[in-house]
């Protein structure tokens, strides 16, 4: 009894915590909430300095920093992406599959002894 | 109680309900046969690694055979195996998460609020013995063992009859209520049972233990289980966003440390207000506009480091809402000023580099300089650089985030060569951590220092450090102070435990201290030293009784801990006529008292008689390792020997007033240097001549004494409140011509040592003794032209018989009249 309420409440709880945990890890790995708001800054900050050349190559030498910048930030966002959804599904199936981890036996057995195959 | 561990505590653990102190008896009765208690010994077969090993193993294996038969083979087995791999599968999760701590019930029943390692220890019917045997098997009752001694004899001895496991169990549910805990734990159990027994104060007490020390056990236990389940869970620090949106910084990486970056998973436990106050005004600085810097002021070892951690660990973490998002991710990087000049070259080369240096913090958007000892960026000299015209500028428009470390003299000095640099700081002071603080920041670091040196710290360890580390280390202020000596006694561990001996001989060998006095007085040998003082001295001096009385009992009282411990163990004033043995007191008592005359500090005070020399006799070690300061900072436990203190300057004898009265002299680097371990003897001939008069006429000297003193004010000898801040004045009385009979034999005593390595003993004949007495005794100049005398007859003689080789080692040397009547 004691384990069976463990397993519904307390333990399924923190089973469920340790899943969204999860999630907000790789959440934090691709930080595309980060990316996203420096989607166009230039990358790693690298541009003319100040007083070096002309404006025109100065807007050039950091249009093209922008530009490096925004495909590399792009591509990390579309990875992260998929990373979080495929998680997500896979966390979902978690979630829902700890429930039914008890019974899962008995449902073997009844099949078993149904005789079922695939 | 600390509240960084409240908070852990309370953080972890879920509120419980109050105490219900009308828990009926009944209750308190261990059932053996519960779920709960039955649960967690079914929990100790999962205990076995191999047996985990195997249910992994059988889990894998019964998926894909279970997979393989469903799926490639159409057989309906599959699903047997299938139900198998289920199976595992929860006895895995059970064995992982639930076995190793099953939750407690809200039931009144004892049983269902023990923690697990407790319920899978008991047996059927326990006993207070039986419990007081197996706590030590659990986590926490081990914990208090190693480090508070609450071994299992320390409590079995503890116990009586009277003392039953029920009433061990009431006082545990007092103990968990208290402390909002959500089990009894071990070292729950531990403290109850301590607490339960009549006698424990006086266990406690020998033990050097208060109850309340093993209740901080308890908090501390739980505050570090705190620490490693939240040090489990990963920190998020921005990911590869952070890096992307930040600048390329190829000189800084060069020549700076980035903090950030070593700190990124680590947690730096901030327990003293002004420290997280400090972290907070920082945040709050950085994140509005104004003036981007910070100054640090404190003295070294205050924990200003620790503060820059802090701060760099809390920018850094995602998770933290206090922290606004200008400021989130910064990174703080160290200037390494060494390394900068040692690659400039050429005079500018500095100024060039730091500016490249600085454009690109600045041009990064996300750097932080941190100038550790920034005194050594705005000084001229070796291993310094000044590069306040740059940084000054800066520094006023606040355009680039910096965080400085001073020392409050480097920072005074800064402010008065610089005064605009000084203003344009935001300063915020770190003050040394007080001892509660102290300790609570050792009880942090201690988890680290065990792992890294293999030892286990106990309560006596830190609480020495914390008391040997405030009175005899002074370059460093607290916690660094008691912290480096803990660390420092690793290497003195005693079977893997550092201990508060440990402590005192790591203080012994890293700062150079001899300590033998501490314990001294609580060992056997120095118990009867103490009891056998007068006959102890007397072996080598004569006669002087009432002084070697008085200074005696004085050093007793001392011993039993009746004295002031903010003063020396004693201060005495001997005065009487030269060659009567005021030296020679001073040399027996470091020997008796500190064992060995190794431990006598003398400074001649008639060196001392100009105002100047006041600066000599304080000197900083360094300047003068032969000051009094110097010397007593080395050898804390010794004879503070004053010769002719009637010869010094008057500012000498004021600077000495502190001393006598508070125990602690500043040296001129104002180090506070401690005189509470000494024993301060000031001799003087003044009123020699009196005294002489005095015990001619056959008068008690003792009756002499308050005259003596009071002729001593009136002619303005000594000042009144000198001669009051002595424990004992002492009066020595002229040798007699008896006195000289005895005199000779100790002379010849030493004598007879020193020929000891050539095996040789000299042997006086009475009439040579009464020859050397009636040309050695002088009434004014008192023992030495006897010392003379011995010298020049008895040693000459057998230095001649020795080269002429008419005495053979073994041999005995008779020396009669006919040989001195040369």
């Amino acid at each position: 009894m004691l384990l069976l309420s463990w397993w519904y409440s307390a333990g399924y709880r923190d089973f469920l915590q340790k899943l969204l945990s999860k999630l907000h890890d790789t959440a934090d790995f691709f930080s595309i909430d980060l990316l996203l708001k420096t989607l166009f800054s230039p990358y790693k900050q690298i541009s003319a300095e100040v007083n070096s050349g002309s404006f025109f190559q100065r807007l050039l030498d950091k249009l093209i920093s922008r530009i490096i910048g925004f495909f590399i930030r792009f591509f990390i966002i579309i990875i992260g992406t998929l990373a979080l959804i495929s998680q997500s599904i896979l966390s979902l199936f978690a979630a829902l599959s700890w429930p039914l981890l008890p019974i899962f036996p008995l449902i073997c057995f009844v099949l078993f002894a149904g005789g079922t195959s695939l | 109680m600390n509240p960084n561990q409240n908070q852990t505590a309370n953080s972890t653990i879920p509120p419980r309900a109050p105490y219900n102190a009308s828990v009926s008896e009944s209750n308190n009765t261990f059932r053996y046969n519960s779920p709960r208690a039955r649960l967690a010994r079914l929990g100790k077969i999962f205990t076995n690694f191999f047996l985990k090993l195997l249910l992994i193993l059988g889990l894998i294996l019964t998926i894909f055979g279970g997979l393989y038969l469903l799926c490639l083979a159409h057989s309906s087995a599959g699903w047997l195996l299938l139900a198998l791999a289920a199976i595992f599968a929860i006895l895995l999760i059970l064995s992982t998460f639930f076995f190793p701590s099953i939750p407690p019930k809200n039931s009144p029943y004892i049983d269902d609020i023990l923690s697990t390692n407790v319920l899978r220890l008991l047996s059927k019917n326990p006993t207070s013995k039986e419990l007081a045997e197996i706590l030590v098997n659990t986590k926490s009752g081990n914990f208090l063992a190693a480090r508070y001694g609450m071994i299992p004899q320390v409590l079995t001895q503890m116990l009586d009859d009277s003392v039953t496991i029920e009433s061990i169990f009431q006082k545990s549910r007092q103990i968990k209520s208290e402390i909002n805990l959500e089990t009894i734990t071990g070292g729950v159990l531990v403290v109850a049972l301590v607490e339960s027994c009549p006698n424990s104060e006086l266990f406690l007490r020998r033990l050097k233990l208060e109850i309340s020390d093993l209740y901080d056990g308890i908090t501390w236990y739980a505050y570090l289980h705190g620490i490693i389940k939240t040090s489990k869970k990963r920190r998020h620090t921005g990911g590869i966003a952070r890096d992307l949106s930040f600048g390329f910084i190829p000189t800084l990486q060069r020549f700076g440390i980035n903090i950030s970056a070593q700190r990124i998973y680590s947690k730096t436990q901030i327990n003293r207000s002004s420290q997280r106050e400090a972290v907070d005004k920082m945040i709050e600085i950085f994140s509005k506009n104004g003036r981007q810097n910070v100054a640090l002021i404190g003295a070294d070892g205050t924990g200003r480091s620790t503060v820059v951690n802090a701060f760099a660990e809390e920018i850094q973490d995602a998770d933290n809402k206090s922290v606004p998002s200008n400021l989130k991710f910064r990174q703080v990087f160290k200037l390494d000023a060494a390394s900068i000049i040692s690659t400039a070259s050429r005079p500018g080369d500095v100024e060039r580099l730091v500016n490249l240096i600085l454009n690109e913090a600045y041009a990064a958007k996300n750097i932080i300089i941190y100038l550790d000892n920034a005194h050594l960026f705005f000084e001229d000299g070796v291993g310094s650089v000044n590069i306040s015209n740059l940084l000054t500028p800066i520094i006023e428009a606040g355009a680039l985030r910096i965080i400085l470390i001073f020392d409050e003299q480097r920072y005074l000095e800064l402010s008065a060569r610089n005064s605009a640099l000084a203003n344009s700081l935001n300063k915020l002071q770190i003050l040394p951590a007080d001892e509660s603080e102290t300790l609570k920041i050792m009880q942090d670091r201690i988890p680290s220092l065990e792992y890294q040196h293999k030892v286990t710290y106990t309560i006596w360890s830190m609480k020495e450090a914390f008391r040997l580390s405030q009175r005899y280390i002074h370059d460093l202020e607290m916690p660094g102070r008691a912290l480096n000596l803990l660390e420092s006694s690793a290497s003195y561990a005693n079977q893997g435990f550092v201990m508060g001996e440990s402590v005192a001989t790591a203080i012994e060998k890293t700062q150079g201290i001899k300590l033998g006095g501490t314990t001294s007085a609580t060992s056997t040998d120095s118990r009867s030293n103490l009891l056998n003082m007068e006959n102890l001295i007397h072996q080598r001096m004569i006669d002087q009784v009432f002084a070697v009385q008085a200074v005696s009992d004085a050093l007793r009282r001392s011993a039993a801990g009746i004295r002031n411990e903010n003063k020396p163990i004693g201060t005495f004033l001997f005065l009487g006529p030269t060659g009567v043995g005021k030296t020679e007191l001073a040399k027996a008592l470091s020997e008796v008292y500190f064992g060995g005359e190794g431990n006598l500090v003398r400074i001649d005070l008639n060196e001392y008689v100009t105002e100047n020399d006041v600066s000599r006799l304080i000197a900083e070690s360094s300047a003068d390792p032969m000051s009094l300061t110097a010397q007593v900072m080395k050898n804390p436990f010794s004879v503070v020997l004053l010769d002719e203190i009637e010869k010094a300057h008057p500012s000498v004898l004021t600077t000495l007033l502190q001393l006598l009265d508070e125990g602690i002299l500043r040296d001129t680097k104002n180090h506070e240097v401690s005189f509470r371990d000494t024993i301060v003897i000031a001799t003087s001939n003044a009123g020699a001549n009196k005294i002489r008069e005095w015990v001619s006429t056959g008068k008690d000297l003792l009756a002499l004494k308050e005259d003596l003193t009071n002729e001593l004010i009136a002619n303005n000898e000594f000042k009144p409140e000198f001669l009051n801040r002595f424990d004992e004045i002492c009066l020595f009385k002229p040798l007699s011509m008896e006195d000289c009979f005895q005199l000779i034999d100790l002379i010849m005593n030493s004598v007879n040592k020193t020929l000891a390595p050539q095996k040789i003993t000299v042997r006086l004949e009475d009439a040579a003794k009464t020859i050397l007495v009636q040309r050695g005794y002088d009434p004014q100049l008192g023992a030495r032209p006897m010392r003379r005398i011995v010298q020049q007859t008895v040693e000459n003689s057998v230095a001649k018989m020795m080269l002429e080789g008419s005495v053979a080692p073994g041999s005995e040397v008779l020396i009669t009249a006919e040989m001195l009547n040369f």
